[in-house]
């Protein structure tokens, strides 16, 4: 059973290799540059997301009233006091701890907005198909970039409206 | 606490999933695009590789001038030069004019890619004026960047009552294996 198992596990993933071989050889040069910009701005999201998916755990865990993990939540606030806080506020400062991560994503994403924006706005609306199909690599990057920057919105805007539920939630139990 | 941010987690669900969905419109088109522009790429590099045939696309009798009109297409991606023309008179029952023949006239015109222009073909100067029944063979040799050699076009012109008048004569929209038989039309 074991090594029907193995062996079935080890054509899944040299089927994955090939499809992803072959479609890597299929695609255009302006979709690999999506795939970058996709892969670049992860890597540069990666502590974001990671976090983000890490405090919506925590919080998900004080909703359910139960008692989360803490050692992860310290780790990330890094405050000597940070044992004695209650969990809400260790969340609240957790959400604070990933905001300049936030700002120098989202600072990256804007100046590569503008670049691309400057370049689409310098080439004369001569024909509409030019200004669509014009190829311009950056903007592939720039397409793939925005699929990262919108998953990495999404899990802060998630957090940080879970936190205010749960902080709501708190005010309106001990008024 | 101040709501620095606002929004629910039902709202932010929600617009996640309509941002995802025009993102994922953009992301497609642009991969489309990619696409269409490198299958016109192909298409275009295959298409210039093609040797061109100019096509004559209609005639007709200039009575004023004495000469021949042929319209000549350049259906390629590339230009044609027509070096030289010659021509063959044959006389019909109603005509005058005596058979002959004018060989390699200078000519020295280049159709560009994908254009049409008029070439004007000189009868014999001090013949009669075509009557119907007349035929003309009408040559023309050409050269493209392909090929060193050279290549000749011939257009037989069959006079009818309305050519003999000036009237121009167009082509067969549709490649026709009888052409020779309806040559001159109606």
């Amino acid at each position: 059973m074991r090594w029907i198992l193995a062996i079935l596990w080890g054509l899944l993933l040299a089927f994955a290799v090939w499809g992803l071989a072959v479609g890597l050889m299929l695609a255009t040069p302006q979709e690999l540059a999506a795939l970058m910009g996709f892969a670049g701005f992860m890597l540069l999201a990666s502590r974001l997301v990671w976090g983000y998916s890490a405090l919506l755990d925590f919080i998900g865990a004080l909703h359910r009233g139960e008692e989360p993990d803490r050692s992860v939540a310290e780790a990330a606030v890094r405050t000597p006091q940070a044992d004695t806080l209650p969990a809400t506020v260790l969340a609240g400062f957790w959400l604070a701890a990933l905001e300049p991560y936030r700002y120098t994503f989202f600072a990256t994403y804007s100046l590569l907005l503008l670049i691309v924006l400057a370049l689409k706005l310098s080439t004369p609306l001569l024909s509409a198909w030019d200004w669509l199909t014009g190829g311009s690599l950056i903007e592939g990057v720039f397409w793939g970039a925005s699929v990262a920057a919108l998953i990495v919105w999404a899990l802060s805007a998630a957090a940080a409206a879970r936190l205010l539920e749960l902080n709501a939630r708190g005010t309106a139990a001990n008024a | 606490m101040k709501q620095y941010r606002s929004g629910s987690v039902q709202s932010i669900v929600l617009w996640t999933l309509v941002i995802a969905l025009a993102l994922g419109f953009a992301l497609g088109s642009y991969s489309a695009a990619s696409r269409a522009r490198a299958a016109i790429a192909t298409a275009e590099a295959l298409a210039a590789g093609i040797p061109p045939s100019p096509v004559v696309t209609s005639a007709r009798y200039d009575k004023a001038n004495d000469a021949l009109v042929l319209k000549i297409l350049n259906p390629g991606l590339v230009p044609v030069q027509l070096i030289d023309q010659s021509l063959v008179f044959k006389p019909g029952a109603a005509s005058e004019q005596e058979a002959y023949a004018l060989a390699a006239i200078p000519l020295g015109v280049e159709v560009p890619p994908l254009a049409e222009l008029e070439v004007q073909i000189k009868l014999k100067p001090e013949s009669k004026k075509l009557a119907a029944g007349d035929v003309l063979a009408a040559s023309v040799t050409y050269a493209h960047p392909y090929s060193n050699d050279l290549y000749m076009l011939t257009h037989i012109f069959k006079v009818t009552e309305e050519s003999a008048k000036g009237k121009e004569v167009p082509e067969p929209a549709q490649p026709n294996l009888n052409r020779p038989k309806e040559q001159g039309g109606k």
